[in-house]
Parts: C-alpha cells; structure tokens; sequence
C-alpha cells in the first residue's frame, strides 16, 4: 500500500471510530450483540484490510492494521478486539494455507469480496485456551468426509460470525497437539448456544459459548501439518501484537479525555497545579509511552522475521512476543487505574457521558485473563533457560 | 493587545513585557518548555478559555502578539457560543 492509501485507511479508521464511540455505550451497557459495529467495520471495507491485492482485499500490512486497532478501540475496545482477532484469522489463512487448497483461495476472494467476519473457535473446557492442543476430535466417515462436533465455551463474537476458523484434533487416536486447523462457513454448521456472556467488562464481544456440528470435507482443513508452527509463526505474534495495539488505544483514548477535562475551566477542582495529578499524569504517560514503543519494536521485529523466512522464529522473539502481551495487559490496566483515581468517583467511578474510564477500567480488566498471563510467564520462564545472554554482541 | 496579558506573559519571563517587545520570541526572553504550559493554564484561567489540541503548537507561543491574536480568536469564539 501507498502511504496514501495508508492515510486513506486512516481517515476511513477515524470515521468508523466516531460511529462506534456512538453506540459502544449502550452496547455495554444492555449488554447486546455488537452486530452494529461490526457492519460498520464492514461497511468500512477494514475486514479485508489486510488481504493481498491479489485476493481482492486491501493489501495493507501488519503496521497499518495495528494503528487502525488503535484508532477503533478509542470508540468501542469490544469492537475493536473482534476486529484484531479477525485479522489473526486472516493472517493465519493467508500465510499458512496450502498452496494447493484452491477451496481455501476462493474462500479468502469471497470473504475478501463480501466484507465477511471470521470468528476463531479455540477455547475448550478442558484446555482452557491453550492454543498448542485440542480435544475434541474429528470423525472421519470417508478418506475426504469427517463430522465436526465441537464446544467452544469462550467464542469472541461468535453469533456474528461468517466463518469459523477452528482446532480440533486430527481424530480420536491422535495425541491431544495433533492440531487441525478446519475452516467452515455458518451455514455448513448447526450452531447452538451453550451459554449466555455476562461478563464484568468486553461485554460487546459477545463471546457466547456455543456448540457446532457439521459435515466437512477435507478442503475444509486449512492447515493439515505442524499445527505448532502455525501457532508460533503467526497465531501468536499477530494475536498479541493485535491485542496489545487495541488496549493501547483505549487507554490512549481514556488518556486524552482526561487531560481535556481537567484543562476544562469549569473543572477547576482537579487544581492545575496539583503535583499530585502531574505525577499521576506521568505515570500514566510513562505506560503509554513505554507499551507503544515495545509495540512498534515487536512490530519491527517481526517483520523481520517473516522477511527472514525462518520457519520458527527465535526463542527470543517468543519471549518478547510473549512480553508484549504480559507487558501491555497488566500495565495500561495499571493505567486505567491511575486514571480513575485522577477522575475520582463522579468522572471516574461512575457511568457517565464525558469519559468511560469505568468502562475502560472493567474492559482492561480482561486483558490479563484472555489467554493468561500466568500460561506466558511459564513459558518465558522456561524459554529464558535457552536464552539467557543478552548483552550486546 | 492589553495590558492585563502582558502582565500575565511578564510572570513567566525574565523581564517586564511591554508593548515594544510583543514581536519578539517569547523563548529568546526566558519562556521556556514548562513556563510555556504554566502561562498556557493561566491563561485559559483567566479568559475562561480552553486551547484545543491544534493550537498547542510553537508557533501559536512564539510570541506574545501571536499568543494574543489566539487568545482572542478563542475568546470571541466563547462569547459566540454564549
């Protein structure tokens, strides 16, 4: 892409984001299904955003994606993270599909072409959200038909879905990280609802659980070998680097209204001159700051991996990886934190219609949750005993 | 430009304003980074005004009669609004 055609997403970004910071209220609150901002993402075109040109998408870059992440969680963080997870989605098929799956290429130009939304089914009760293994297993009735019967208790947007991008084991006799990768359109599947999503915060996600059933064919199978690469090459890194660039943006949002409130005239009782309040101020500056250039070095970072065409990328680059999503998660919910406490209970604490730091606050809440930070730091732990020498060489 | 500004601008710099000097660069007479901010807030106090984002640039404290014609742009915006 041109950086005209950046800048074109960017402002095409910005008008979506004053739409959804319209309806992201409410949303919240009744705690509905986010079907508004979603077709207003698609009414947008930002669903094939990061498709090729060659599959009729928008052919922009991770870079891009990660800005307009931003720039849409500072109207609604729900919509924003089915959107990044939606790109994961997309990347994955993109980059890891076989060549000669044509069912897969028509695929993506079809939901290049209609503006469709990919829902991943991940979770499981058993594994939590352990992306490396699966339980439930296909059936396979022939050499190219299988059933598909599938829980997932925790699926982001999954009422909206289009698509469903989906693990499961290759059958009941293989080992549990014997990871399928099946793809399957809405109407391929019954798709029943386990369990309703009432949850503290990201309540637009409408991350209901739900059952599906089908029968699939083997082009259904995006990705029929070595699940785990897929994982770490780029399910992974675009997962967290998609994640961290949208709380990024709600904290940033969150960030600026304040500041605007408390240089309000009528406001006066924040005192201008509080030391107390630009210490505040500066801590919050020194998260945002600090996650916004890890992020664009993860960026960079990564880029050079998928340049490099490594088929694994270094345990370092996992470690960091890995850090960016701790990092991001726990710090600018520390942020939100702090800026309730700028707020106090009127423009903090409570609903209200100048700034959603309570909002923001029980969104950011999830952030160390989705995907546990617990399960990173046991795998950086362990990582860090390959890797250990960091002095410059 | 009156005289109740440049009192205000004189607090932040190292000597009395005074009309003669409106068109010189307020950094060059000691407006520093953190005075800059400092006379920002009290001026918005005073005109009960608030600087959106776009005008907290170099350019608008460069000097005082480039600070005043904003000041006063804003204020009549705000009376506009009255």
């Amino acid at each position: 892409m041109t950086l005209i055609e950046d800048n074109k997403v960017i402002s095409q970004a910005y008008m979506t984001r004053d739409k959804l910071k319209e309806i992201a209220s409410a949303i919240d609150s009744n705690n509905i299904s986010p079907e508004a901002g979603i077709n207003l993402l698609k009414r947008s075109n930002l669903m094939n955003l990061l498709i090729p040109v060659e599959f009729g998408g928008g052919g922009g870059g991770l870079q891009l994606a990660s800005d307009v992440a931003q720039i849409l969680a500072s109207g609604c963080l729900s919509t924003s993270m089915m959107w990044g997870m939606h790109c994961q989605q997309i990347m994955t098929l993109i980059e890891n599909r076989n060549n000669d799956n044509n069912h897969i290429e028509q695929t993506i130009k079809n939901i290049s072409q209609n503006q469709e939304y990919i829902a991943s089914v991940t979770t499981e009760v058993e594994k939590g959200g352990d992306l490396f293994s699966a339980q439930s297993a296909l059936s396979w009735i022939s050499e190219n038909e299988f059933i598909l019967d599938r829980e997932g208790p925790i699926v982001t947007g999954g009422n909206l879905a289009d698509f469903f991008l989906i693990t499961v084991r290759r059958e009941s006799s293989s080992l549990k990280n014997d990871v399928l990768l099946v793809l399957a359109r809405k109407n391929e599947l019954e798709i029943r609802q386990l369990s309703s999503w009432n949850p503290l915060g990201m309540r637009g996600t409408n991350s209901n659980g739900i059952h599906l059933y089908g029968k699939l064919e083997r082009a259904n199978i995006v990705i029929l070998n070595n699940f785990e690469k897929i994982t770490q090459r780029t399910l992974i890194p675009v997962g967290h680097i998609m994640w961290a660039s949208s709380w990024l943006g709600a904290t940033k949002d969150i960030y600026h209204k304040m500041i605007r409130i408390i240089r309000e005239n009528h406001n006066k009782r924040y005192s201008n001159k509080s030391d107390y309040l630009y210490i505040k101020l500066s801590q919050v500056r020194l998260i945002i700051d600090t996650v916004d250039v890890y992020l664009r070095n993860m960026l960079v970072e990564y880029e050079d991996f998928r340049k490099a065409s490594y088929e694994y990328p270094s345990k370092r680059f996992n470690i960091n990886i890995n850090n960016l999503k701790i990092f991001a998660s726990e710090e600018l919910f520390k942020a939100t934190d702090l800026l309730m406490d700028i707020a106090g209970m009127n423009l903090g604490y409570l609903k209200n219609e100048k700034i959603p730091i309570e909002r923001a606050f029980r969104d950011l809440r999830s952030a160390k949750l989705m995907y546990h930070n617990d399960r990173l730091a046991m795998a950086n732990g362990k990582l860090s005993l390959f890797d250990s020498d960091l002095l410059p060489r | 430009m009156n005289n109740e500004f440049l009192k205000i601008i004189s607090i932040f710099i190292k000597s009395d304003l005074t009309q003669n000097m409106i068109d010189e660069n307020l950094r060059d007479l000691g407006l520093d980074s953190l005075a800059t901010i400092e006379l920002l807030l009290e001026i918005e106090e005073y005109y009960d005004i608030s600087f959106p984002d776009e005008y907290l640039s170099e350019k608008t404290f460069s000097t005082a009669n480039q600070l005043w014609k904003v000041v006063i742009q804003l204020v009549n915006m705000e009376n506009s609004l009255v």
